[in-house]
């Protein structure tokens, strides 16, 4: 490639400084990811051995750098050199000036916002500055005038602070202000939990402005992120794994209380006295019997206990009993979203024809559109399905079936009619109870009143998922209970009997071995069972009281393990 | 005054860039040799092909780089498109960049 040469000039040669403004804007929980932060200043004292309250730095610091020449007795900032910072060369007096104000009184507070070098560049831009609360400026709409001071256009232009350009300093020192960016310093709420029927608790934390996303913090008692959160009154509660997230202007997480003992006199109170930030703590809960036994979440309330700062809103939501799980409704969503997929268990009911019934799980929770007033998961709490009340009038014949866990001696039962069939999905495998620590102590599947009863009604058992509940360490038995049989020992609503079905004796299951199930009453075989492998469309067989035996079908499509 | 509420904080941050301009003058009959290999006859050193000496051949400028006085390179500008350097006129190119 050839090159040719020329020599330049000095005239030859310009530089053009341009002088660049690009907007920034943030969102009040994503400032400190920006690194703009905040800081509460409170005036005060220093005590005999050099300690300070919270605050006190902040406060000291921001009255001499920008305040001190204004305030009366100050020794410091009256020399000719001293440089005040001012935002404006107006005359003091004139419109255009740059008015100090800074409270004095005992423990005032102000709000220092500290804006990087690398966000506002050489200086934030006079006259473009504006903190607007999120309602499009309706509870205050705070600009910069361009001369350093802060006006709140719709509060009658009250004077909020002050700005300083080239420092990158917001400087909040109105006193009417102090909680309408941040809450206060030493801020605590108490609540009181009133109910024990509670299913949930949904805990709101407002103005969570020292979390960074992805606001998964676990607020226990004591955290370093809420030092004096304390929780009493209560086994415990159990932040769920979803942690906290953002729901328009708050930050929400859900709390699941301890299954059995729920919420009971709970105390909760929350208070932060480092000095930087402050926040509350919103509670509300829900109970799923009874809508009278909520108490309204008013915080000043006697049921609620009292608090020091008054929230400025609760949000709050009740979850009917009869709440329909649609896909509007992702309460259940919510519960089980800190469960990894592999452990989501379903329990799916199909009627005898094949149509599915109800399913409740994770997947499966948005589809059905039946009630549900219950269904909870909890990645730190032993398993546990929780469902009631489908389907089976009281005039139909229905059976219901539980899920326990090993801690819980309580059952939920679902009822269902009769004929249809139960499936119990995924948990019962290596990848779902087989992983965790709990094991179901047992399953029970009842049958309650089968008036109409045929073979078609009883259960088959995937033998593998047998096998799985049967190795030891964990306890093994199945129960199948009927309330009452036949002479042949076919369930009916007539007789007054009760039949164990806990005698499934052949463990572990191994593969192409015929199982027998013998369903006995007070020790006689009433019915025998047999389970073959790929049991799916393939025959079982099962003997009378009498001692003959009749071949029958398990139906595809209603075994699906 | 007004209660707690979820705010945005928006501003204008300002920043100084500096653009400089250089403007390399080529006048006329200069810059209109090439040593480009094409150009360059193989049977004699130093000879050039027919094809480029006529009266109607003009070299194509692609590169202009900016040299410091010690000879290296410190810039270069790269055309969009070959430009031919006229013959029987001054021409100006303009290097801009910011910095």
């Amino acid at each position: 490639m050839g090159r040719s040469t020329n020599t330049l000039k000095a005239s030859d040669v310009t530089v053009t400084p341009i002088k660049t403004k690009y907007s920034q804007s943030f969102y009040i929980g994503d400032l400190p990811g920006a690194n703009i932060n905040y800081y509460v200043g409170q005036n005060g004292s220093l005590s005999k051995d050099g300690s300070y309250g919270p605050g006190f730095l902040t406060y000291r610091s921001a009255l001499q750098l920008y305040y001190v020449s204004w305030v009366s007795g100050s020794q410091l900032g009256t020399g000719s050199s001293w440089d005040n910072s001012l935002q404006s060369t107006a005359a003091s007096g004139t419109f255009d000036d740059d008015y100090r104000y800074f409270p004095t009184g005992s423990s005032d507070q102000i709000i220092v916002y500290s804006i990087p070098r690398e966000v506002y560049g050489e200086q934030i831009s006079r006259g473009t500055f504006r903190m607007q609360s999120v309602d499009a400026g309706s509870h205050y709409n705070v600009i910069d005038d361009g001369n350093g001071n802060l006006i709140d256009t719709v509060n009658a232009n009250a004077h909020v602070g002050n700005i300083l350009y080239a420092q990158g300093m917001v400087i909040v020192t109105n006193p009417s202000y102090l909680t309408s960016f941040v809450t206060s310093v030493d801020t605590t709420v108490t609540f009181r939990l009133v109910s024990n029927a509670f299913e949930y608790i949904q805990a709101y934390a407002v103005s969570l402005d020292s979390l960074s996303p992805p606001y998964t913090q676990l607020i226990t008692n004591g955290s370093s992120l809420f030092p004096n959160l304390n929780i009493t009154g209560s086994t415990q509660i159990l932040c769920s794994y979803y942690g906290l997230y953002r729901i328009g202007t708050v930050f929400q997480s859900t709390y699941q209380p301890n299954y059995n003992t729920g919420l009971y006199g709970c105390d909760v109170s929350m208070s932060d006295s480092s000095g930087n930030q402050s926040h509350y703590l919103l509670m509300q809960g829900s109970t799923t019997y009874n809508s009278s036994n909520i108490t309204s979440p008013t915080v000043a309330g006697a049921s609620w206990g009292s608090n020091a700062t008054s929230p400025s809103a609760i949000n709050y939501t009740v979850i009917p009993s009869n709440v329909p799980i649609s896909s509007s409704n992702t309460y259940l969503d919510i519960y089980s979203n800190g469960i990894t997929t592999w452990a989501k268990g379903t329990i799916s009911i199909v009627s005898s024809t094949g149509t599915p019934i109800f399913s409740i799980g994770y997947a499966a929770a948005a589809a059905n559109n039946h009630n549900v007033f219950s269904s909870s998961y909890d990645s730190n709490a032993p398993y546990k399905l929780l469902a009631s009340s489908i389907g089976g009038a009281s005039s139909n014949p229905s059976m219901s079936v539980s899920i326990m866990d090993l801690s819980s001696s309580l059952a939920e039962t679902y009822v269902i009619a009769s004929g249809s069939s139960i499936i119990l999905g995924n948990p019962i495998n290596s990848h779902g109870w087989g992983k965790r620590t709990a094991l179901p102590s047992y399953i029970s599947i009842r049958l309650n009143s089968i008036s109409t009863p045929s073979y078609a009604d009883v259960f088959a058992f995937n033998t593998s998922a047998i096998q799985y509940l049967a190795y030891p360490p964990y306890p093994t038995s199945i129960n199948l209970q009927c309330t009452s049989v036949n002479s042949s020992g076919v369930p009916t609503t007539n007789a007054n009997k009760a039949i164990d079905f806990n005698k499934i004796t052949i463990m572990p299951y191994t593969y192409d071995v015929v199982e027998t199930m013998n369903i006995k009453v007070s020790g006689v075989t009433e019915l025998v069972v047999q389970f073959q492998y790929a049991y799916r469309d393939a025959p079982f067989k099962y003997r009378d009281s009498a001692g003959v035996y009749h071949n029958g079908n398990f139906v595809a499509g209603n075994i699906n393990f | 005054m007004p209660s707690y509420y979820p705010y945005t904080m928006s501003f204008q941050a300002e920043s100084t860039i500096y653009q400089t301009e250089v403007r390399c003058h080529v006048n006329e009959n200069d810059f209109n040799y090439s040593t480009n290999p094409s150009c360059v006859a193989t049977a004699s050193l130093g000879s050039l092909n027919a094809n480029v000496t006529g009266s109607d051949f003009t070299p194509f400028a692609t590169t202009i780089g900016l040299y410091n006085a010690q000879n290296e390179l410190l810039a270069v500008g790269k055309f969009g498109t070959p430009y031919p350097i006229p013959k029987n006129t001054d021409v100006t190119f303009v290097i801009k960049w910011d910095s």
